[in-house]
């Protein structure tokens, strides 16, 4: 297994960040500089290319609660981490015709320029610095009461629509995360802001979403043993899922939303699956008494990982949905006694997630389908849960490192880590799929 | 007995005062109350007699009563230690199963890890072999003619072996390359017909086609699987294939027939584990 913990990397050159030191002066300086300036510039291709982060430079904006829209939007855009954000804090609004050359020497590929519209809406404007021209208009509404979920929720979405038109697939900052603290269902924004209860939930673990964002489905701990219970996020509607008596647990959907599977059994566990509109069930594992459990989607619906004990420890196996073709995901040699579970298998396909003991401590790590490599991408403190976000890019799980088991979002491309939630001790993290978009 | 006794000497001061009042003297009524007080005080120790030998009664049944009791409950004692050990030698053996059950499981599985890898080690060694068998190209002295009657140096590789194009259409199909791994399935089963890995390379096909969304060609080769390689490991999952294939598709009592076949011929099959809660059912 090869230890790779790469560090976030910006592509500015050390001109480029020389210049920042400038920048302030820039919105002032911008217009008369426009005349001045040879038209040649550093070129940067707006294409996205994976490992390149193209520099966006947002421009200052002005008016009531400019700073915190700006704010907002700028750290969603550099939680993305596929763009080099350069948001000078002064600066004054440049209005009329960009200096593009500048820019490019600034590093910027694309310069956002935002303003307040006649509804007080915003308007965005993006400019491809490389091409000279403007990339992308529009006027966003921005409802809510200020600095509610809501209103942040729909600046959220502003700037996943920003990444699309610089990037070319929109960002994730319009998601949220379930996880589990003391024993219940709590939800936080993608950016960390507003922890708050699912209301209605006495007991829960294991969460997951389904696939259109409007329900959850977690695992409830009940008088009479452990139950997998559907819940209508706007609604707070409750449906039980599993049937069968002993311990029902793990739920997970598929890509389509129109099954479930989950763990079940009394001597022994395996995995089950239940057609959403209440057809028949089918089991699809044979456990003979071992543990089966914790599936996860493909993206294609067709395959799915599970963690299993059959071989003496929990291991990490793959299977077609229907049950055949059972196969070890994970290499090891005989005799090794790695415990590995908690597999999550990426939204786009290629790899699978997971929790892994190293030195007698849980890892996060991810496999590759095509080449079956093995990544491992904590080293600090346990490290466990791993859940993907829809870009198939970002992880969240369950770190120790700060002392209590807090979520933490990782990179996996450069390995750029923040902490998620600061409050009691929190885990079982489920990232949401984008749940709108500002189109 | 006692009772005749004592209805006696009840009956004796009313005859005694009946018969003698009319000759009674105050002499003989002194005599008469001392009698009566006499035949009282017997009464009474005859009354306290019956009562200590009720008393003694009573002493000896509670005494019986409570030495049945403790013998009972030193039954009941043994009766549920032993069911304890019953339940705890039960508990063992049931464990000492489920360990053994365990074992077996993970011996098998760990049996099928091997042989995959050992699959994979065919493919590199046959690769191994046909580079060593490969002769040597020479770079010639282009200003040198050729030896007359020398041999042309022979550049082109040996062909794959059966591991090695099932390794590559593996590959391939991991990729997503279903078609480039289908020309590797087929390679396999054309040049090397009788190898072991042709049950496989033809499930491969089968399943390329049903990746691509083709089910009609996806079912013949399953079905393919099952009548030219009956005793292979792959016919019980080709024919469990067929049969959910068909199940998805609503065409669930040709699905029966195939599970049933299934449960038939291969019985200790995972597949047939996994289609008998169906064909439990009552269609």
């Amino acid at each position: 297994m090869t230890r790779v913990l790469r560090h976030s990397s910006a592509t500015m050159s050390s001109a480029a960040r020389a210049w920042l030191l400038l920048t302030p002066l820039l919105g002032v300086l911008a217009r008369p500089l426009a005349a001045q300036e040879p038209s040649q510039g550093v070129r940067i291709g707006l294409t996205y290319s994976a490992g390149t982060r193209p520099g966006l430079y947002v421009l200052p904006l002005r008016g009531t609660n400019a700073d915190s829209i700006r704010a907002i939007l700028t750290r969603d855009l550099d939680f993305s981490d596929r763009l080099s954000v350069i948001a000078p804090d002064s600066g004054v609004p440049v209005t009329g015709a960009l200096n593009y050359p500048l820019y490019a020497r600034l590093g910027a590929a694309a310069v956002l320029q935002l303003s307040f519209n006649a509804a007080g809406g915003l308007h965005v404007v993006v400019h491809e610095v490389g091409a000279g021209r403007v990339l992308f208009t529009r006027d966003f509404p921005l409802s809510g009461t200020l600095h509610s979920a809501e209103w942040r929720f729909r600046l959220h979405a502003i700037a996943d629509e920003i990444e699309r038109q610089v990037t070319g697939a929109p960002g994730i900052a319009a998601t949220r995360v379930l996880f589990v603290r003391g024993g219940t269902l709590w939800q936080v924004d993608s950016d960390g802001a507003f922890e708050r209860p699912v209301s209605g939930v006495t007991s829960a673990l294991g969460p997951v979403w389904h696939p259109s964002g409007t329900k959850v489905a977690y695992t409830e701990l009940r008088d009479d043993g452990t139950h997998v219970v559907l819940r209508d996020l706007a609604t707070g509607a409750v449906r039980r899922i599993s049937t069968r008596r002993g311990a029902n647990s793990s739920p997970a959907f598929s890509p389509d939303g129109r099954t479930i599977v989950y763990s079940s059994g009394e001597d022994g566990t395996d995995l089950f699956s239940v057609p959403m509109d209440g057809g028949e069930e089918y089991r699809v594992t044979v456990g003979r008494g071992s543990t089966n459990s914790q599936p996860s989607f493909a993206p294609d619906g067709r395959r799915l990982a599970f963690t299993t004990s059959r071989l003496g420890r929990p291991e990490i196996y793959i299977t077609d949905s229907d049950g055949a073709n059972p196969e070890l995901l994970t290499t090891s040699g005989f005799g090794d006694q790695l415990y590995r579970a908690d597999p999550a298998w990426s939204p786009d396909g290629r790899f699978v997630a997971f929790s892994t003991q190293i030195e007698g401590r849980f890892q996060v790590a991810t496999i590759g389908l095509r080449d079956r490599a093995v990544k491992q991408h904590t080293m600090e403190g346990v490290n466990e849960d791993p859940a993907w976000a829809p870009d198939a890019r970002h992880l969240v799980f369950t770190s120790s490192r700060s002392g209590t088991k807090q979520l933490w979002v990782l990179d996996t491309e450069s390995g750029r880590l923040r902490q998620l939630t600061h409050g009691p001790a929190s885990r079982m993290a489920a990232w949401s799929p984008r749940l709108s978009t500002a189109r | 007995m006692i009772g005749r006794q004592v209805r006696r000497i009840a009956l004796a001061p009313t005859v005694i005062l009946t018969v003698g009042a009319c000759f009674a003297t105050r002499g003989d009524v002194r005599i008469l109350q001392s009698d009566i007080t006499r035949v009282q005080t017997e009464l009474q120790a005859a009354r306290a007699e019956a009562a200590a030998r009720d008393s003694a009664l009573h002493r000896s049944i509670d005494s019986t009563l409570a030495s049945v009791a403790r013998s009972l409950a030193t039954v009941s004692d043994t009766v549920r230690s032993m069911h304890a050990t019953t339940m705890r030698l039960r508990g063992d053996v049931r464990e000492d199963l489920t360990a053994i059950r365990q074992q077996l499981i993970t011996v098998e599985e760990r049996v099928g890890a091997s042989a995959r890898r050992i699959q994979e080690l065919r493919a590199g060694l046959e690769a191994d072999a046909a580079e060593r068998a490969a002769p040597v190209s020479v770079p010639r002295d282009s200003s040198k003619p050729p030896a007359a009657g020398a041999a042309p140096a022979a550049t082109t590789p040996p062909p794959p072996g059966p591991a090695q194009l099932n390794q590559m259409a593996q590959d391939q199909m991991r990729r997503g390359s279903y078609v480039v791994a289908r020309g590797a399935f087929t390679e396999l089963l054309t040049k090397h017909p009788q190898s072991d890995l042709a049950p496989e390379a033809l499930y491969g096909i089968a399943e390329s086609y049903n990746f691509e969304g083709n089910g009609v060609a996806a079912d013949s080769v399953w079905n393919l699987v099952v009548t030219r390689f009956p005793n292979s490991d792959r016919a019980p999952t080709a024919l469990y294939k067929r049969a959910t294939a068909l199940r998805s598709v609503g065409q669930t009592e040709r699905a029966r027939v195939l599970y049933q076949q299934i449960v038939d011929k291969y019985p200790q099959s995972d597949a047939a584990e996994l289609v008998r809660p169906f064909l439990e059912k009552k269609p």
